[in-house]
């Protein structure tokens, strides 16, 4: 039986010092989780960092991170080596590519989409193993083909590829963007009085827009990274950024600072995008599996 | 202008009969609702009319003209959606001219009937606000005004108010009724809420199954239903439906219990009529449904009154419902639903007292045990009338 | 995923099957197009396997049969290079799942930046492999890379990693597995934050542990998601050769020769095409066979 007086002396004393651990682990959770996504980043800040090394430097057996910074890699790249021919190669065929792929793939994603169409699941499946197709088993024939129909060393050359290569993913993404849309807004559009074609491109397009915005962006990094075709299909006139950086491994010598330099200036449109892309990248990158 | 389905029918290519054989016909500037429960096919006889679906067979005349190969656009008809779906990247105004801009109406004209709209309705503040930032009413009226500015022939309205709150719908359900009044538009009406059906419409097409029931106005559906599947949707409390038997001797009806019968005293069939005919015909069975409030109690024992007790008393405000409890084992309703009794809240009246149940002979109304059809109704003035 | 159709009518007649045109017409060109652009190149290619064709020599193509076919299964580098294949891929995407997990679940947290750490993420996915491959290659190098420095200072015997037999293949495993556990942690992240609050919140209630909630609840959920992942990865790996490429060539000797090097290197370096394309779509099959498996076990583990 217990006294006032002890059951006042039992509240006195502290709780048992269980919550210090849990809070302790959230902020080192917390730090352990920021430090290993900025640690897992290091190679990319390193190759940026090279970028501005002077040679003297990058060659070094003591690598620093303390330098004196210097332009000259970015400056010998469109001197000595005509980068900024290559930079317009790439973003000529990566940005028509784009447009060519996402203006097919929208209608033919919406005929898909809103039409009973014959065998739509050997289609759908069909295009679905196109993504699974190693590029070199393509690359042979087209090689050959190409070479006779001269279209080796052109831009047409290589966005007839590309787009071959980007449009079955983009009408496959663009037609779950579809699905989203209600159908009740399109036939009050039908009542309204506008055709299939006006509903398609004044009320469908504005309504996924997001979509189209996001399956380009797919389309952008594909395009502006790839490289066997690139390698196979082009020389000299139509050559992209990914192919030339490679060409800096020389036989006897491998060129890092401009290497560095242009896989720097390669990121940056890829960073921008990024900014834009957040919210839609796992539905594209999991083919809808996860929106 | 009027409107009519000749023989209409829509068979999905799996094999669901979603309308059979509907025969039709809308007045001009009536107001028209298709009332039934969810899957009935209301929905989808709307669209026919709109021509979203093409009927498997049959026809559509619009004004006496063959619509049913028609271009919904072309076909003058007007549509609010049960979602709204008003266009989520236009404007308010942007949404209600979009068709008047398709057809190539004069901007002038556009603004005055923009003007002429949104004051109507009361958005005229929100004209340049974009769907998202409107609230589920406001959506509703841009609807209503994307339909009217077109100033069609024929409004079509698919549960309209089913996404608005309680208050909310009664009151838009109010300007609706007083927006048809002014405007005098054909208007046909879907919906599964039997209280809109009566309040908004000329007529009422009771639907179920892909089949049309009845037709009829608000009141003749509510007195004279032409099957228990019709009493039982409309009209809150539900309709009571008694099990009975009609004794040979003098034509009178007599409540069936497992134990004892009970007299239905003043309800008697006339002898020699088509309704004494058809009854026999059933082999002297019947079940008669007796509205909530065509029922008088009483506290003490009268001659042809049905003793009961009261079960539960539910307060409504200025009635009460009241569950009775007839005598006897079991229910006395057929399908075991209780027994309800509409009465004023301010007759006094306790739980578990016992109370005699007469039936008034208004709202009164026998039906075939088997096929449900209804084969007699008995008026206030005791004048039984073939339905 | 509903997929809303345009109205239909056995009568279907009228407007609806006058509109069936124009939609048509929006689908013809992408479809004719693709027809072309890859029935085209995979007849010519099948066509190619079971011809004696030299690069340099056109005109002297020859029919060859099975020919190609039956040297491969013969050739010790055939047999080598779809063992480095498999290996680079099992190791490969084995430590991108298990690290990506891992990852995934220190992530699934509620934290200020939390959003800007998971935009992070995408980084390493968005440099081109060619890139990224020879950014390592920087850091490895024997003599001024990072990696070798760093080693050496702490007493870690090195080698000149891309130039040995036993380094290579796991160097390119370790460029491989940097730059798509990201994306493996990405995907499975938001597999985790689609799992319902109220279902953990209801583990938690139920007195489990943090542990027991991942084993026992988040895991089970995500599994079709994992599958999904676990097989891009595998068949993404499998079809390797940018960053294999420019990195080693498939070297030193065969060690890192994956299948698709081994085919590029067939084709264009000893120009028999046909072997090369002969080489390809075992690939192609090898890939094939993959897939079905996988996809049956995702509609499994997804249930009926």
């Amino acid at each position: 039986m217990t006294t006032v007086n002890d059951a006042k002396v039992a509240l006195d004393v502290p709780a048992p010092r269980l919550l210090s651990w849990p809070r302790l682990w959230l902020r080192l959770g917390n730090g352990a989780a920021a430090g290993i996504v900025l640690l897992w980043l290091f190679p990319v800040y390193w190759i940026v960092l090279t970028s501005f090394k002077p040679t003297v430097e990058i060659n070094s057996a003591i690598p620093s991170f303390v330098f004196t910074p210097t332009l000259e890699n970015y400056r010998d790249l469109f001197a000595q080596f005509e980068f900024s021919g290559v930079l317009l190669n790439s973003i000529v065929v990566t940005v028509v590519t784009c447009i060519v792929v996402v203006g097919l793939g929208v209608m033919a994603a919406y005929a898909l989409a809103r039409l009973k169409v014959p065998g739509e699941k050997h289609i759908a499946l069909w295009i679905l193993s196109l993504r699974f197709l190693p590029p070199i088993a393509v690359a042979i024939p087209f090689y050959i083909q190409w070479q006779d129909l001269n279209l080796l060393d052109t831009y047409i050359g290589l966005i007839l590829v590309y787009v071959a290569f980007n449009l079955p993913f983009a009408i496959w993404l663009l037609r779950g963007f579809l699905a989203d849309v209600p159908a009740e807004l399109e036939e009050a559009a039908l009542l309204d009085g506008l055709s299939r074609l006006q509903i398609l491109w004044r009320v469908v397009v504005p309504v996924i827009l997001p979509g189209l915005a996001s399956t380009s962006i797919f389309i952008f990094v594909f395009t502006w990274n790839e490289y066997l075709m690139a390698l196979m299909l082009t020389s000299v006139n139509a050559v992209t950024v990914p192919v030339t950086i490679s060409k800096f491994v020389m036989p006897y010598t491998i060129l890092w600072g401009d290497l560095s330099a242009a896989v720097v200036i390669q990121l940056v449109p890829m960073l921008a995008v990024v900014y834009l892309l957040q919210r839609h990248i796992v539905r594209g990158m999991t083919l809808g599996a996860v929106k | 202008m009027a409107l009519a389905f000749e023989g209409i029918q829509k068979v999905y290519p799996n094999g669901f009969r979603a309308v059979n054989n509907l025969d039709l016909e809308v007045k001009d500037g009536e107001f028209f609702t298709l009332l039934g429960p969810s899957g009935c096919g209301k929905t989808t006889t709307l669209r026919m009319i709109a021509g979203l679906e093409m009927p498997t067979a049959g026809r559509v005349f619009i004004g006496g003209r063959d619509f049913t190969q028609t271009h919904p656009r072309d076909r003058d008809v007007a549509m609010v959606f049960q979602s709204y779906a008003l266009y989520p990247h236009m404007t308010v105004r942007e949404n209600l001219v979009l068709n008047l801009k398709v057809r190539r109406v004069a901007a002038d004209e556009i603004e005055r009937r923009l003007q002429e709209v949104s004051r109507m309705l009361g958005i005229d503040r929100l004209l340049d606000s974009k769907p998202a930032r409107l609230s589920g009413g406001q959506r509703q009226r841009v609807a209503l005004g994307r339909a009217l500015i077109r100033r069609p022939n024929i409004f079509l309205m698919d549960e309209p108010l089913s996404n608005l709150d309680l208050k909310l719908r009664e009151r838009t359900r109010t300007e609706l009724k007083s927006l048809h009044e002014r405007l005098r538009v054909t208007t046909v009406y879907v919906t599964h809420d039997q209280a809109e059906a009566l309040v908004l419409s000329n007529r009422i097409g009771i639907m179920n199954a892909g089949d049309l029931l009845q037709v009829g106005t608000p009141q003749e559906i509510y007195d004279r239903p032409s099957s228990i599947f019709v009493a039982k949707f409309v009209g809150t409390p539900s309709i009571n439906l008694l099990a009975v038997t009609v004794r040979p001797e003098d034509q009178t009806l007599i409540l069936r219990q497992r134990e004892a019968d009970w007299d239905l005293a003043g309800v008697t069939l006339p002898a020699d009529d088509g309704v004494a005919a058809r009854v026999r015909q059933t082999g002297g069975q019947a079940v008669l449904g007796v509205r909530p409030e065509a029922v008088a109690l009483s506290h003490e024992a009268a001659t042809g009154a049905i003793p009961a007790v009261v079960e539960i008393i539910e307060p409504m405000g200025s009635v009460n419902h009241v569950v009775l409890r007839f005598d006897g084992p079991g229910q006395a309703t057929i399908d075991d639903e209780p027994f309800v009794v509409v009465m004023r809240s301010n007759e006094p009246l306790e739980q578990a007292t016992r109370v005699w149940v007469t039936l008034r002979p208004d709202r009164l109304v026998l039906f075939d045990h088997q096929s449900g059809k209804a084969l007699a109704g008995l008026s206030p003035k005791r004048e039984w009338c073939c339905i | 995923m509903q997929v809303q159709r345009m109205a239909t009518g056995a009568a279907a007649g009228g407007w609806q099957r006058r509109e069936r045109w124009v939609v048509l017409l929006l689908l013809g060109p992408s479809m004719l197009y693709l027809f072309a652009m890859s029935v085209y190149p995979t007849v010519h290619s099948l066509w190619l396997s079971v011809q004696n064709y030299t690069l340099y020599r056109p005109d002297m193509a020859s029919f060859a049969g099975f020919d190609n076919f039956v040297e491969l299964l013969d050739k010790e580098v055939f047999t080598q290079s779809f063992i480095v294949t498999i290996l680079f891929s099992a190791f490969a995407v084995t430590l991108e799942f298990a690290i990506g997990l891992a990852v995934a679940v220190l992530l699934d947290r509620k934290m200020a930046g939390i959003g800007l750490l998971r935009t992070l993420l995408i980084v390493p996915v968005l440099i081109s492999p060619v890139g990224m491959g020879l950014t390592f290659r920087y850091i490895l190098a024997p003599t001024y890379g990072l990696l070798t420095y760093l080693l050496q200072s702490i007493g870690i015997p090195t080698a000149d990693w891309m130039a040995s037999t036993t380094w290579a293949l796991p160097a390119v495993i370790l460029v491989d597995v940097w730059q798509w556990t990201p994306f493996v942690t990405l995907i499975l992240l938001s597999g985790m934050q689609s799992v319902s609050v109220e279902v953990t919140e209801a583990a938690e209630l139920d007195g489990l542990t943090e542990r027991q909630k991942l084993w026992h609840i988040v895991m089970p959920l995500i599994r079709p998601v994992a599958i999904v992942v676990v097989l891009i990865r595998l068949i993404d790996s499998i079809r390797v050769f940018d960053m294999i490429f420019v990195l080693t060539r498939g070297g030193p000797g065969t060690s890192t020769e994956v299948l698709s090097v081994y085919s590029y290197v067939t084709g264009f370096t000893e120009g028999d095409m046909g072997s090369a394309a002969a080489l390809a779509w075992v690939t192609v099959v090898f890939v094939n066979i993959l897939v079905f498996f996988f996809l049956r076990a995702l509609s499994r583990a997804e249930g009926s």
